[in-house]
């Protein structure tokens, strides 16, 4: 290991010694925000790879997350599969949606893509509320079991983070592996020149097909994860809004990279609870926030930030310089 | 000579227009073959059907020795041909390196799963590919961009950037949509040494030009067409003395004087 990776581990290494130390001082309150904040990273990272990436609009996360939340809840109570089975078979969930999602986008473009998988979304949560004898319809489905780690059962929510903890860097390490790999470029060449791609000889229907099954492997891992912290889902909890929230933070962040998703996720979840206070016309500073945040930044924060790291590390390396 | 690619009777119609009609000729192999003709005569459809993009009304495509007629273009691109286009696709949001990288996508076999799971051989993959994509960056002379985002990149730079990608997919033929339009007369002569080195190195160039400079300069055989119709065939210096060609698109000024 060089020089340049020690220090970018140490440094990831600091941020979660600081993000744990910051959960155990918070209080429950703020500690549910703190697991919002996991499962709404490792959401965000998968929408990335379709949206992000391969530039193909998704707003049927949503559906994506509950249909993995509701399996797992299924599998787990109904069918009686210990919760590491059902967690794995996230797999398999994830792996059906994307190939379900995945052949209208080779058909579909821009607004009719958007349309067709707002449907998928709206389908998954009118099915969760009428197959009452699966889902328990509008009264919810409850007793949903938790993951245990050898020895470390989790009682209670906040005892839940220190599991979604391992999975969302476990989701963060998979996503930077395939974002900045022969994989993440092949996305962003379709993204950019799906004609060119395809001269170049890369397989356009293969690779949005797969695009389309990472984001819902891990949306179904997402779902799974929530389902577990809350054990409890209800249909009303699974409404287009929160796809256009991930939207926004894919948005926000920074499109494309791995720490703008995870910016984008901290952003948008802490902003609606730093603005309680404004009630209702939270929605009015929010929706502002966005619209300014695409005309000025259409790239996003991170980028930004990228760039003003750069500018200091250079600056500081010619100071170095001139006192040598 | 071999012939590296064939066109058997090849035609085109978009409704009730012609594009490409009834249009027969054979590249052969290591030559550097020019299409030429006027402004909407065919060209570029032409090319597009080769590279499978639409599929033909009528006819075969022939490429080594292999009916390619009706396969997707990412096949067809596998299996050794490469092009750039009359308007430069580049992947903007990327560097010049990485764009070149994209051309390679396809000659590192390793799949999404085992790439993950095998950390060691898919980072030395990616060191593989780094390493072609750089040569391919010094060959076609772009060696100190590659860092550079390719929106920054002059028009000319982008040109010769989208010749490096297409050679990185490792092509025996290349085909050229208008190579030469709007760069400068200095960097036009670069590019004819880009493409005669190229060629120089083994590889069969087709290329489309309305250069006439160009053209008749570095082609060995010239196909002329017509409203989607071949009216002549041969070497420069025939095109050049063909009544017909001369007619439908020289004009008198380019007859060979004695």
């Amino acid at each position: 290991m060089n020089k340049k990776n020690a220090l970018y581990l140490a440094g990831w290494i600091l941020w979660l010694v600081a993000l744990v130390l910051a959960f155990r001082t918070a209080n429950s309150y703020v500690q549910s925000v703190f697991c919002m904040l996991l499962y709404n990273i490792i959401l965000v990272l998968g929408l990335n790879f379709i949206t992000g990436l391969t530039g193909q609009m998704n707003l049927g996360t949503i559906g994506m997350l509950a249909l993995g939340a509701y399996t797992y809840g299924i599998l787990t109570v109904t069918a009686g599969w210990s919760p590491w089975t059902a967690l794995f078979a996230m797999v398999a969930v994830g792996y059906a949606i994307g190939k379900v999602l995945g052949y209208p986008s080779l058909r579909l473009k821009g607004f009719y893509l958007s349309l067709t998988t707002i449907g998928f979304g709206e389908i998954v949560r009118l099915l969760a509320m009428n197959l009452e004898s699966l889902t328990g319809g509008t009264m919810g489905f409850s007793k949903i079991k938790r993951l245990e780690f050898f020895a470390y059962k989790p009682e209670n929510r906040s005892d839940y983070f220190y599991i979604m903890l391992i999975f969302t860097v476990l989701a963060i390490i998979v996503a930077n592996r395939i974002v900045y790999s022969k994989w993440g470029r092949a996305y962003k060449a379709i993204r950019d020149n799906a004609e060119a791609a395809e001269a170049s000889g890369i397989d356009i229907s293969k690779l949005k097909i797969q695009a389309f099954t990472l984001a819902a492997i891990y949306a179904a891992f997402g779902g799974a994860l929530y389902a577990g912290y809350n054990r409890y889902l209800n249909p009303s909890g699974f409404t287009l809004e929160y796809s256009q929230n991930y939207i926004a933070m894919l948005m926000i962040g920074g499109i494309g990279t791995v720490p703008g998703c995870i910016l984008g996720a901290i952003i948008v979840t802490a902003l609606p609870e730093l603005l309680r206070s404004f009630a209702n016309y939270y929605w009015i500073l929010f929706c502002t926030v966005c619209i300014v945040m695409a005309i000025l930044l259409p790239e996003g924060l991170w980028p930004l930030i990228h760039r003003l790291f750069a500018r200091l590390g250079k600056s500081l390396r010619g100071l170095r310089g001139k006192v040598s | 000579m071999a012939v590296i690619l064939k066109l058997d009777r090849v035609t085109k119609q978009f409704g009730g227009l012609t594009a490409v009609n009834d249009l027969s000729l054979e590249v052969r192999q290591g030559s550097i073959h020019a299409l030429i003709g006027p402004n909407g005569s065919g060209k570029t459809t032409t090319t597009n059907l080769i590279q499978g993009v639409f599929p033909v009304t009528g006819g075969r495509v022939l490429f080594r020795d292999q009916d390619i007629t009706g396969k997707p273009t990412f096949e067809i691109a596998r299996q050794g041909m490469a092009r750039t286009f009359q308007n430069i696709k580049l992947y903007n949001t990327m560097t010049a390196i990485e764009n070149v990288m994209v051309g390679g996508h396809q000659l590192a076999p390793m799949g999404l799963v085992s790439s993950l799971l095998q950390i060691r051989r898919s980072r030395s993959e990616e060191r593989m590919l780094e390493e072609k994509a750089n040569r391919m960056l010094e060959y076609v002379g772009l060696a100190s961009i590659g860092g550079e985002l390719v929106k920054n990149l002059p028009y000319g730079k982008k040109k010769v950037l989208e010749v490096a990608r297409a050679l990185m997919t490792d092509p025996a033929l290349l085909l050229l949509d208008e190579p030469a339009a709007g760069l400068n007369p200095s960097e036009r002569g670069f590019f004819i040494d880009l493409l005669r080195r190229i060629n120089a190195d083994g590889k069969t160039l087709f290329l489309i030009e309305h250069n006439m400079d160009v053209v008749m300069n570095i082609s060995d055989m010239l196909t002329v067409i017509n409203f989607g119709r071949k009216i002549a065939e041969g070497t420069a210096t025939e095109i050049q003395n063909n009544p017909d060609v001369i007619k439908a698109y020289l004009g008198e000024r380019y007859k060979v004087k004695r």
